[in-house]
């Protein structure tokens, strides 16, 4: 074999070509029977470009990814989301206690703190180590994908929710050691910042089960001061260079589907009947909660290999 | 519509700033009332919403500033929950669930709000009147809308509920609930609220009892009652024996789809995840074994019912309603085939041809029944088995079938008896099957033994066989097939020297050495193959057809070379085979010649007795010595002593020629030494040729005076001194004459 099947094999693809929100908004509008309200044109699906305001009419849903360490697959999906052409507004979260990466042996893993180190500091530190080790098992080449998305990992648990994410990181703010090289290091450079100003998000997208029951309970610890309800997704990924390859364009077309739905929500209730909160019929027009569950199975369906899990939840 | 996006350019930049600076909220949500009021286009109203649920949620915005800002805002707000009754038309439903958001962030504030400002009844009857808006919308209203209502249900019943007073000199650092509310309030009686609250709280828990199967209503439900238990220590355990009596898989059945399972799953984990909680942050001592018992069974039952994509139930076996599946339909065939149904009773005829006695008692068709020999039964069980089958069998059907034997053999009977080799070519007919076939052999002869004698037969008779004589080898074959034999023999010889060199001394089988070894054992190891080397080399002198006279007259000659069958000698060829074999490593193959020559002596000893010889003759032992020793001779070295001696003195006999040859050896005055310790060793360990020994000693010492010296000090001296003395007077002699010479 030429080369390590876990090794990943490029950087990947900055704009997948294909675009699967046609092919969501099809099914939809085949289940619907909706066909004659398009879900979105062509131009509102196009991604801002750096320092341009976004398209006020057009509805984006924001999204955040998490995974154990917030190296692999939740960075993996960030990138996919972000970089995908219609680009959501996403950030990303690792529920473990520490960011742990593969060392030489597996009771010698590399560990670092969440939230002031930076994905450069890895990266440059495994370099020296050993770059031939870390090349082959693709964590170099993960970190390289990795500081290129956002500065570094953040810890779920120490997520301010609602605190505004702009200017400069807190770990920086603080002046901690990382002040030197991370003084540069703003919100804004992240990939998907746009939209994730407020520190607020629609979806969460866990990538493990372990990480779901985390975000479930440290969501329900803190009480969910802000009356914001959430959806909080479960997709199984195991945690390798491949399967996060894969869980990366399942979760985007999950996203993108979960996206045309919210859109449509919005359009049918902008564009003409006024079915508000005194409507009687409320099975008529569902709103986009409702159909998470059916966009899930939906979604479920051509994603067996990744069992999913969903709850609602507050902020 | 270009004006309307600069509008919402303008807010959204609006919003940044007040992201980038907290401090700014106060002024900003004043600043943007009038651009997002009832009257705006539902964009901004949208936007508006929107921007004010985030600002009452937002954390950096501190409680009190939050509680300035909200008094203003509240006509805003009621104007997106009422926009029906105040303006005749519907809401857009975005703002209104936003707006409702933002109420549930709202209510604490002005419920603290009216604590300390008793007199200000305005602003509590706007708070009212959007919630019992909300209130009276909550069960009719999509799902987006009702998860909104209920969470904003649940923050009321946390506010109406009395909490924990952390410190009640200082009201505004505790959180805001009933307890702070004094007992004789005007606007808000404690009393009274309180009961609102446990009925909105049943309310809530409904969903949970009602087993509703709206994953979107439970899990939210769920998620949001998790505060109440944790915060409101007098609602928590009705609360908890709410969710433990929940369980969302008795809405699992067998036709469960995809959304379901997910909707099931989802419900029983979030479920879980909230018991789990519960367990993690608070201490009940009655109901934590409780809590922990139900984790454990949903989780078991969640594994049972999702853990094969099996149905609940295992399906009916596949069984045909008719009775007529494929296996019984066989059965049927089979005993329609074997003819054991009593209604089709028809026994099938004999074959054509002579039959076996046990063909003559087959009375049925299948295969099976027929080859099976009783005999693998045990005689004790076929005691046993007899008498009761017998009772059991149908007289008349016992008659029937030895009626059909009886005449089956009297049919035989009138029939030809067929012959040994008729028998036997039926026997490997075309229908032969080995199953019927079983014991056939004995009972074919059984069969004949009970069979007339023969009578008026041809004689059969098997004609003796003779293959046709070979076409007489030529002599070139003759040489060739000589040579290849010599070859073979040889080739392995040295195949065999070669591995024993490679294995060096490390030979660790110890074997049976010389004589007494079976050559028949030979082949694996080199002495193996040598003992059948010689053997091989030795015995074919004994011909079988030979007359013993023939013997007599060939003389040396003898073996081969009789009856005309030309020069080809193979004896003879291996022979010189040999003896290069030896000679192309004489020191070393030394006792290969010994065994050799052992061999040889023994085949002519045991010849000379089958002649009956008066007097031993050894021809080939003697010639092949003799020749062997005069192919040594020239490469004998002054240090091969112990090589001559050991030759000379290990076969087992010495021909007087011998001596003749030491003798010219000695005229070799380097070589003298050695052969005056080869005749020194024979005189003293070999006494049957002593006398040749010496005399040979003697002959040298007076035919070489170079070997005088040496042959005269060591032998003469004591085995035949006389002749020294003799010769000293011949000296004597000798100098008397040359004096007088």
């Amino acid at each position: 074999m030429a080369s390590d099947p876990r090794r990943r094999p490029a950087p990947p693809p900055p704009a997948p070509p294909t675009p699967p929100a046609a092919v969501a908004d099809s099914t939809i509008m085949s289940l619907d029977g909706t066909t004659d309200t398009p879900p979105r044109t062509n131009g509102q699906q196009q991604p801002p470009k750096p320092g341009e305001e976004p398209d006020p009419t057009s509805y984006k849903l924001k999204f955040c990814t998490v995974c154990a360490s917030n190296n692999n697959r939740s960075m993996e999906a960030h990138l996919r989301l972000t970089t995908a052409t219609n680009a959501y507004p996403t950030i990303s979260f690792g529920t473990g206690s520490l960011v742990r990466l593969p060392g030489p042996s597996i009771s010698q893993p590399n560990v670092y703190t969440f939230n002031n180190t930076s994905y450069e500091s890895m990266y440059s530190e495994l370099l020296a180590k050993d770059e031939r080790l870390y090349r082959a098992n693709g964590i170099l080449p993960m970190l390289e994908r990795n500081k290129n998305v956002k500065w570094g990992p953040e810890r779920w648990q120490d997520w301010h929710i609602g605190v505004p994410r702009t200017g400069k990181r807190i770990a920086t703010q603080d002046g901690t050691a990382e002040s030197s090289n991370g003084a540069e290091a703003e919100y804004k450079n992240d990939k998907g910042y746009l939209g994730t100003e407020s520190g607020i998000v629609d979806i969460v997208i866990t990538c493990e089960e372990r990480c779901w029951d985390a975000v479930l309970d440290d969501l329900l610890s803190r009480g969910s001061p802000l009356n914001r309800p959430v959806h909080v997704f479960n997709v199984d990924i195991k945690d390798n260079h491949e399967e996060a390859l894969i869980g990366g364009k399942a979760i985007l077309e999950l996203a993108d589907e979960l996206n045309a739905a919210a859109g449509q929500a919005r359009q049918e209730e902008g564009g003409g009947g006024m079915n508000g909160f005194d409507a009687g019929d409320a099975s008529a027009r569902a709103g986009f909660d409702e159909r998470v569950p059916e966009v899930l199975a939906r979604w479920q369906e051509r994603w067996p290999q990744l069992p999913a899990l969903w709850s609602l939840c507050w902020f | 519509m270009s004006d309307l996006r600069d509008t919402i350019k303008q807010l959204n930049s609006a919003r940044e700033l007040a992201l980038k600076d907290p401090a700014l909220y106060p002024q900003i949500v004043s600043g943007v009332q009038a651009v997002i009021g009832p009257e705006r286009p539902v964009e901004l109203r949208r936007w508006g919403a929107d921007f004010l649920a985030e600002s009452f949620a937002s954390p950096v915005v501190s409680a009190e500033e939050k509680q300035r800002m909200c008094l203003g805002m509240l006509d805003l707000l009621k104007s997106y929950l009422n926009r029906k009754e105040e303006r005749g038309e519907e809401e857009d439903w975005n703002v209104v669930k936003s707006a409702v958001q933002c109420a549930a962030s709202v209510y604490p504030l002005v419920f603290r709000h009216t604590i300390s400002n008793a007199d200000d009844k305005e602003t509590w009857a706007k708070m009212a009147s959007m919630k019992s808006s909300i209130l009276r919308r909550m069960d009719t209203a999509p799902g987006s809308m009702r998860i909104c209502c209920i969470k904003f249900v649940a923050r009321v019943v946390q506010v109406q509920t009395p909490g924990l007073i952390a410190d009640p000199r200082r009201p505004e650092q505790n959180e805001t609930s009933l307890a702070l509310v004094p007992r004789d309030h005007a606007i808000i009686p404690p009393s009274n609220l309180e009961a609102e609250a446990s009925g909105l709280l049943d309310r809530l828990l409904g969903v949970l009892q009602d087993n509703i199967p709206d994953a979107l209503i439970i899990t939210a439900t769920l998620n949001a009652l998790s505060p109440l238990v944790a915060k409101r220590a007098s609602i928590s355990p009705k609360i908890l024996s709410t969710v433990l009596s929940y369980n969302p898989l008795t809405l699992a059945n067998a036709k469960m789809e995809g959304k379901d399972k997910i909707a099931i799953k989802s419900m029983t984990r979030t479920t879980m995840s909230f018991l789990n909680n519960v367990l993690k942050r608070t201490q009940h001592p009655a109901l934590g074994p409780r809590i922990h018992q139900q984790v454990e069974r949903l989780r078991h039952s969640l594994t049972e019912v999702f853990s094969d994509q099996n149905p609940l139930k295992r399906p009916a076996p596949d069984e045909p309603t008719d009775g007529l599946s494929d296996d019984k339909r066989q059965k049927l065939d089979r005993d329609a085939e074997a003819g054991t149904t009593p209604l089709q009773q028809q026994y099938p005829p004999l074959p054509p041809g002579p039959v076996s006695l046990a063909q003559l008692f087959t009375l049925t068709n299948d295969r099976a029944a027929a080859g099976f020999h009783v005999e693998a039964i045990p005689q004790h069980f076929v005691a046993q088995l007899v008498p009761p089958l017998l009772a059991s069998i149908d007289p008349t059907q016992l008659d029937a079938a030895i009626n059909v034997v009886r005449a089956r053999y009297l049919e035989i009977q009138r029939q030809p008896p067929p012959t040994v080799v008729q028998t036997s070519g039926e026997e490997e007919d075309d229908d032969y099957d080995p199953m019927t076939g079983f014991g056939d052999a004995e009972q074919a002869a059984n069969q004949i033994d009970q069979l007339p004698p023969l009578q008026g037969q041809p004689e059969l008779a098997i004609a003796s066989f003779h293959l046709p004589p070979p076409p007489p080898l030529t002599e070139h074959e003759r040489a060739e097939y000589s040579e290849t034999a010599k070859e073979r023999l040889f080739g392995a010889l040295q195949r065999l020297d070669d591995e024993a060199r490679r294995q060096g001394k490390k030979q660790g089988v110890e074997r049976e050495k010389g004589f007494n070894r079976l050559a028949a054992t030979g082949g694996e190891d080199r002495d193996g193959w040598i003992a059948l080397l010689t053997r091989l080399v030795t015995r074919p002198t004994f011909d079988v057809n030979q007359e013993n006279d023939n013997i007599k007259q060939e003389g040396d000659e003898r073996s081969l070379t009789k009856k005309g069958q030309g020069t080809i000698d193979l004896p003879k060829i291996l022979r010189e085979a040999f003896h290069r074999y030896i000679m192309d490593d004489w020191r070393r193959r030394i006792d290969v010649a010994i065994a050799w020559l052992n061999e040889e002596w023994y085949a002519d000893r045991l010849l000379s007795k089958q002649r009956e010889d008066e007097e031993l003759s050894l021809p080939n032992y003697t010639h092949l010595t003799l020749s062997l020793l005069d192919s040594l001779i020239p490469y004998l070295d002054i240090s091969d002593t112990r090589h001559l001696i050991r030759f000379l003195s290990e076969i087992p006999h010495l021909p007087t020629e011998i001596f003749s040859r030491i003798e010219k050896l000695a005229l070799d005055p380097e070589r003298v030494q050695l052969c005056t310790q080869t005749l020194l060793y024979l005189i003293m360990l070999r006494p049957p040729v002593r006398e040749g020994a010496v005399d040979c000693a003697e002959r040298i010492w007076r035919g070489n005076a170079d070997a005088r010296a040496s042959v005269g000090g060591k032998i003469l001296s004591k085995w035949r001194p006389d002749v020294l003395v003799e010769a000293e007077e011949g000296k004597l002699l000798g100098e008397g004459v040359k004096e007088e010479g």
